[in-house]
């Protein structure tokens, strides 16, 4: 078998390979600086990609296109929610068009894997996603949290369940059976031991699960006070729908990091009433920077923001303050100071723990309302408590950030 | 089989070609990107040694590979260095994993065999998946650092700068190549190619097919093992969907992409495929849809690969210089 059969054919194939290659590297203009969402737009969290687009190209219109002296380039790409696409992507966008700040990975296993190349490239990497190792045993200089930490999320569910229904004590947990599960159902015990409650069963289940009966008959058999579900996203809306149907109304069911607001729609009223969730972002919060947002995204979208939208625009919106702040794009002054700033953002007052990267900022606990409590169709929930305790020093696994 | 001065000559005309091309290749893309070219260019390569020369469709080869960047990223993100030692690992923990699997699957034949070779992708895929101690499960296996050579009296070489990196790739990219076109031209590879025609016949004619056809696969599973590695240490991550069976179709869209019928057919596959994923993912969010029409057209109207369409145009224009004449 020969390399290629005849030596103009290879020469041939090697200019093909050349001339087929992408432009050179560095098309980064002074005076501009470039930033990057990268996020998935096809595979299994697309919907998300385009929310967090729009939410990010929001914040840019509104800061009004430029930063510092500097005009905004936007670039927008696909990491398909695979972590080897994302590196690639990052990569490639870093070298070739000279993106220096990037946000958007909807999977936690994305955006670490991100994570990775922001430290090596310097790029600032603000991320979100449920793993409390952004922040933990694989934090970085140059890398953000914006999503709570689990920890700050199943207290602040909890702490509210106790003052509002101070009879309420036993808890049964049903758990996903991966990172993120895990790490809620972690946070659970020290949380449960914190506030005095008691855990009376746990049950795991794969992810994807698609029959939920086997565990909610263990639940309903246990007449626990609450079932607290571990778990988020699809699973979740099945393990609700089916709960539904087994009428044990004394069993309050609450979720720490369950169904942000978007998926909220999936559930009929009647399954929602009542519960108790916990948010990263709603509506509702009564801020003046979240007023401008809800009211500029509305009448762009004809739609309520929702997670991934309020992610990408108070991510961009922040780091553009700090540009603004520091009178500079350059990295590595932004990122020292985020780590010294204290701001009013969209989900109220806002800082960055310098030892962690991690946001400091309100959680929101919503109590979802029934049918006839509902004003208009997109009024699913109140906020009826917020929380911001964050993480014991002691439990954080971050050992110390890189110099710049 | 080349004999004689002239063909040898040709030969040497060839490589110089490629190691120019590999050397001018980091001037025109990104180099991180030409790496992963590279890197995907081997496990290309090792995939056709089955694929085109064995004509066994082997739709597990990401387990291989993936094993090689997790074996090597683990030892190197413990705090050991030794690169040849990472790659050694690499290449082991891909062989025998591929004498495993290859034994309990080789004697099975067309789809039984794809199906057996996927079947075990998934496990390993889960296996590295739930072993979250080690491997870093869903979230992937951080923290592995580009290993070092230690040389007497030149000290030590270190692979942190991407260029250097690019050339060690590149050496291993060079070595694969020659290495896999010498086994294909061997009496080996002669008999894997027969055996891919008619393997009763061959059987019959005195040759252990299935032992050599084992043989070919524990090849290519130590080859892939040995890109897996280089993967990890490219991004210092090994991310879990690099095990996925989707980075098995990959590999085998890759080889048939390019043409099965020479090594340099696969490489111009990984080349094409990483490039066109980019270049459509910025055209349209629906991009997919396109890498897939690409795919179809290359099938239906190039079943040689892009090298055939290449061998029409020069057929093409000899013939018209002819009747210029």
């Amino acid at each position: 078998m020969p390399i290629a059969m005849t030596r103009r054919h290879l020469m041939l194939s090697t200019a093909a390979l050349a001339a087929g290659a992408p432009r050179l590297a560095w098309s980064q203009k002074a005076g501009t600086v470039t930033m990057g969402v990268i996020t998935p737009t096809t595979g299994t969290f697309a919907y998300a990609g385009d929310l967090v687009v729009r939410g990010a190209n929001l914040a840019i219109e509104m800061h009004g296109g430029k930063v510092a002296g500097h005009e905004i380039k936007l670039l927008t790409r696909d990491d398909e929610g695979k972590p080897a696409s994302g590196v690639r992507r990052v990569q490639e966008a870093a070298t070739s068009e000279g993106m220096r700040y990037f946000i958007g990975a909807y999977s936690s296993a994305v955006g670490l894997a991100e994570s990775e190349v922001a430290q090596r490239e310097k790029l600032l990497q603000f991320a979100a996603g449920g793993s409390e190792d952004f922040t933990g045993s694989r934090c970085g200089r140059y890398t953000f949290q914006w999503s709570a930490h689990p920890y700050t999320a199943v207290r602040s569910t909890l702490e509210y369940v106790r003052k509002a229904f101070p009879q309420k004590k036993t808890v049964y947990t049903l758990t996903a059976d991966y990172v993120f599960g895990h790490a809620l159902l972690k946070y659970t015990k020290i949380v449960a031991a914190e506030l005095g409650f008691e855990l009376v069963g746990n049950d795991n289940h794969p992810f994807g699960e698609r029959q939920y009966t086997q565990y909610l008959t263990k639940v309903v058999a246990a007449k626990p006070d609450i079932l607290l579900l571990n778990t988020a996203g699809a699973d979740a809306v099945t393990a609700i729908r089916q709960f539904a149907s087994f009428g044990a109304s004394g069993i309050a069911v609450v979720g720490p990091w369950t169904l942000e607001v978007d998926q909220l729609p999936e559930l009929a009223p009647e399954m929602r009433t009542g519960m108790i969730l916990g948010q990263n972002y709603y509506p509702d919060i009564d801020t003046p920077a979240n007023k401008a947002f809800v009211a500029s995204y509305s009448k762009k979208f004809s739609a309520l923001p929702g997670y991934s939208s309020a992610y990408g625009y108070d991510a961009f919106r922040t780091v553009l303050k700090a540009m603004e702040q520091a009178k500079s794009v350059e990295v590595a002054d932004v990122v020292r100071t985020l780590e010294g700033m204290s701001w009013d953002g969209v989900l109220g007052r806002m800082s960055i723990d310098a030892k962690t990267h991690q946001l400091v900022r309100p959680y929101f606990v919503v109590r979802c309302k029934s049918a006839a409590e509902m004003k208009s169709p997109a009024d699913f929930a109140e906020i009826v408590a917020l929380g911001d305790k964050q993480q014991p020093a002691d439990q954080n696994q971050c050992k110390g950030m890189a110099e710049l | 089989m080349p004999k004689g001065g002239a063909l040898a000559a040709a030969d040497i005309v060839r490589a110089a070609a490629m190691v120019a091309a590999v050397a001018a290749l980091p001037l025109v893309i990104p180099v991180n990107i030409a790496t992963e070219v590279l890197i995907y260019g081997i496990f290309a390569m090792a995939t056709n040694l089955l694929v085109g020369t064995a004509g066994l469709y082997s739709f597990g080869q990401a387990a291989f590979f993936g094993a090689g960047g997790y074996v090597a990223g683990y030892f190197l993100a413990q705090g050991f260095v030794s690169l040849p030692l990472a790659l050694l690992l690499a290449g082991a923990g891909g062989g025998v994993l591929a004498a495993l699997i290859g034994a309990l699957s080789i004697r099975r034949t067309g789809i039984y065999f794809m199906m057996l070779t996927f079947a075990f992708n998934q496990l390993v895929f889960y296996v590295i998946y739930s072993w979250q101690s080690v491997t870093g499960g869903e979230d992937g296996l951080a923290g592995i650092r580009r290993g070092t050579i230690e040389l007497p009296f030149l000290g030590t070489l270190k692979f942190d700068d991407n260029r250097a990196f690019y050339a060690l790739a590149a050496v291993l990219f060079l070595v694969s190549m020659a290495i896999l076109i010498r086994m294909t031209r061997s009496p080996f590879g002669l008999v894997l190619d027969a055996a891919r025609q008619n393997a009763r016949r061959t059987t019959s004619l005195g040759y252990s097919v299935h032992a050599l056809q084992l043989a070919a696969f524990v090849i290519a599973g130590v080859i892939s093992g040995i890109a897996g590695a280089l993967f990890g240490m490219l991004y210092r991550i090994m991310p879990i969907d690099a095990v996925h069976w989707t980075g098995s179709a990959y590999v085998v869209f890759m080889v048939l992409i390019g043409g099965q019928r020479s090594m340099l057919g696969p490489v111009l596959g990984a080349a094409i495929f990483i490039w066109l994923q980019g270049l459509f993912s910025l055209v349209w969010t629906r991009w997919p849809l396109l890498l897939g029409l690409f795919v179809i057209v290359v099938m239906i109207y190039l079943p040689g690969g892009l090298l055939d369409l290449f061998a029409r145009v020069s057929a093409w224009r000899s013939r018209l210089r002819e009747q210029r004449r």
